[in-house]
């Protein structure tokens, strides 16, 4: 009977906690989710928050997630320039990459920015920006 | 009757018969050792990327779950040092060593880092599913067989019974849960846009755009499917029916084969054209309670168990060394 009744409390809390409470609530927590990886119906064009170099002849560089945000996980690194741009903070984060890149002789400056495209065309071979803003621009190496 | 050879059930007579149908404690103990050595190659495999975490801004700290209520991000150190703990429950986990104590321990300890790792900005859904089964596996007897504890014990291997049949069956329930989920957040956030493809795509191009933005590396693949949307089409309706079929798991042999390998091949295809992957499902490991995973232990043990011994038959000078 004691037995049973774990059985069936387990299941139990499965299907409702697990299951119909994310529902419920619509809420992506952890380990409680609607797990909604590719869900939302997203637009084609897509603002992107980064931080490039700049080269002396004006060249943008790439830089890695480990530069922009410290950390090797792409969506943390976008996240850490978000907050950083919410938070009024995009000159700190600047001058952060900034130190982050120094060794790069050829580097002269690094954007905190928000680049606009439309992702289709980007992969068709159209990179114009919809739109781009500069949030903050610092020297590398000052 | 075993965990594998019960039909799926209709009535709540048959459900409860379904629930509490009888297993060997080797199932499940099968189930203890891959699900936490898994848990514990996930944890050495992502410590570099955790200790990172440490040395984010304060206010980069967003806690979801049971982190929420806190104001900061706990020390450095006590990160490291619950990692640390983790690890080392984790090892005694798989080994099934001083079960009360390190089922638990291991199960909360990676919860918890786990949760540390999502409070960062992003939720990543990666861990949600090991973590879920682990904290069932770590509360049941899972170290009843082939662990430490069992051969201090020296008594007997306990016979097939219901207390190790239900935690497997529950196991793949959470499996089950996890998915019919993600098939629905597809239907009710992106409608018939994800049926005929053109979330997907959108979905495709935007990360893969927002990779090459930040630096990283993105498939190959993404830019060719997302300028040839229509190859998403298909790929969109057979996402969102192996995701909402997951049930099929349940059923015996072939048609729980066919789905295992459609949820897996759905794992592979998303690896190939976004570079994100899900190691879980990936390993296998996420459909391991559908299976009756003892006999394969069993047979491949037997495999190499005869092999050694025809091994050391044939050794020369075998026979005198017998004799001697």
């Amino acid at each position: 009977m004691r037995l049973s009744w774990r059985a069936w409390t387990a299941a139990a809390v499965t299907v409702l906690v697990v299951g119909a409470v994310p529902l419920g609530l619509d809420r992506d927590s952890f380990p409680l989710s609607t797990f909604p990886m590719f869900a939302a119906d997203i637009d084609r064009t897509q603002s992107v928050d980064t931080a490039v170099a700049i080269r002396a002849d004006g060249t943008v560089v790439r830089l890695t997630p480990a530069e922009i945000g410290g950390t090797t996980v792409v969506n943390q690194a976008a996240s850490v320039v978000t907050t950083a741009i919410v938070g009024g903070r995009a000159g700190e984060l600047c001058t952060t990459i900034a130190g982050r890149v120094a060794g790069d002789a050829g580097l002269v400056a690094v954007e905190v920015l928000t680049e606009r495209y439309d992702a289709v065309r980007w992969f068709d071979g159209d990179r114009t920006p919809v739109q781009r803003a500069v949030h903050a621009r610092c020297a590398v190496g000052s | 009757m075993t965990v594998t050879d019960v039909a799926p059930a209709l009535t709540p007579s048959r459900a409860g018969g379904w629930l509490l149908a009888s297993a060997p404690p080797t199932r499940l103990a099968a189930l203890r050792v891959l699900i936490g050595s898994y848990c514990v190659i996930r944890l050495l495999s992502t410590a570099p990327s955790l200790v990172q975490l440490t040395d984010l801004p304060d206010q980069q700290f967003a806690p979801v779950g049971v982190l929420s209520s806190l104001d900061g991000p706990p020390a450095g150190g006590l990160v490291l040092a619950a990692l640390v703990v983790a690890i080392a429950a984790g090892l005694a986990f798989v080994l099934g060593w001083r079960w009360r104590v390190a089922g638990p321990l291991f199960a909360v300890a990676f919860f918890l880092v786990s949760t540390y790792r999502v409070s960062w900005g992003h939720v990543s859904h990666a861990d949600h599913l090991p973590a879920l089964q682990l904290l069932l596996c770590g509360l049941v007897p899972a170290a009843d067989a082939w662990s430490l504890d069992a051969r201090r014990r020296r008594r007997p291997a306990p016979p097939d019974g219901s207390r190790y049949g239900w935690p497997i069956r529950v196991l793949g329930l959470i499996t089950v849960v996890t998915y019919v989920l993600a098939g629905l957040a597809k239907l009710r956030y992106g409608g018939m846009g994800w049926l005929d493809g053109e979330v997907l795509r959108n979905q495709v191009a935007s990360d893969a755009l927002q990779k090459t933005l930040l630096g990283a590396t993105s498939s190959p693949l993404s830019g060719w499917v997302a300028t040839h949307g229509w190859v998403l089409v298909p790929a969109s309706v057979v996402a969102v029916a192996v995701e909402l079929a997951a049930p099929i798991a349940f059923l015996r042999g072939r048609w729980r084969d066919v789905w295992v390998a459609s949820a897996w091949l759905l794992h592979v295809g998303i690896a190939a054209v976004m570079a994100i992957s899900f190691p879980y499902p990936l390993s296998g490991v996420a459909f391991a309670p559908f299976y009756a995973l003892e006999r394969g232990v069993v047979a491949v043990a037997g495999k190499v168990g005869g092999r050694g011994r025809k091994a050391r038959a044939d050794t020369p000078g075998r026979a005198a060394t017998k004799g001697d």
